[in-house]
């Protein structure tokens, strides 16, 4: 079985991007692949705490990411030099994940047989 | 020595993602590769809609893809979920869900993220349009 990395890289609610990429990780994790979940640029801001999605009507991401636990998806990597542009700390985001160098980035993504980017 | 392919197409078939997906099938096809399925997902399920009419001078992206499963059987699969949200229904759905009317073009599927998983797991390449 081929192994999947998924790559965040929106800002969430703008447009469905942060929806449908966890419908699809959880899809695949359900079926026992090896999944992982990378987060670049402005898909940092998927991990922000303290957001208020019910205002605007939009799903609750922290819910959503809860469910990261419950498939067991372990693999998560923040890039670090999106977190440094943004000024995030790595640990107070909703889930916790690997603070990756860009040179440890694209090596940890080779290690994916196949890749997609929301 | 052949290879086989997966697609996922997640453009709007305004935007040239999906026109760049159909020409890369194509390519494929030609090429003699293999080319497993072509899933369509997030906005890229519009490509299924019957009831679209591009004007004269437009390329019909519908018609190429019908052309290219009639020709090659490749497998066409638009994401149930995602046609749910967006409004493109087989007439099955139609009746489940209490819908006016059907528009799930001839020779696309509607299947689940399911499919693209078992699918796309044992390819030799997963191409994102």
């Amino acid at each position: 079985m081929k192994n999947l990395a998924v790559i965040n890289s929106s800002a969430p609610y703008g447009c469905s991007n942060y929806r449908e990429s966890i419908d699809l990780l959880l899809a695949n994790a359900s079926y026992d692949r090896p999944v992982a979940l990378f987060f670049v640029g402005d898909g940092l801001y998927q991990l922000l705490n303290n957001q208020a999605p019910e205002t605007i009507e939009a799903k609750d991401i922290s819910k959503m990411f809860g469910l990261l636990d419950l498939y067991d998806i372990e693999d998560i990597y923040f890039c670090q030099q999106s977190l440094t542009q943004r000024n995030l700390d790595p640990q107070s985001l909703l889930v916790e994940g690997e603070v990756l160098s860009p040179q440890q980035w694209f090596a940890q993504l080779a290690r994916y047989d196949q890749v997609v980017n929301f | 020595m052949s290879q086989s392919f997966v697609l996922i197409v997640n453009s709007d078939p305004q935007s040239q993602g999906a026109q760049s997906a159909l020409k890369f099938a194509t390519a494929l096809l030609e090429s003699g590769q293999i080319l497993t399925q072509v899933f369509f997902y997030q906005a890229g399920i519009y490509a299924s809609n019957s009831l679209t009419s591009p004007a004269s001078d437009e390329a019909n992206l519908l018609e190429q893809w019908q052309q290219l499963h009639q020709t090659h059987q490749v497998e066409l699969i638009t994401c149930v979920a995602a046609s749910l949200r967006r409004g493109v229904v087989d007439p099955e759905l139609a009746q489940q869900q209490q819908l006016t009317g059907d528009n799930l073009a001839t020779g696309f599927r509607l299947g689940g993220l399911g499919e693209f998983v078992t699918s796309s797991a044992k390819a030799d390449k997963l191409i994102q349009f």
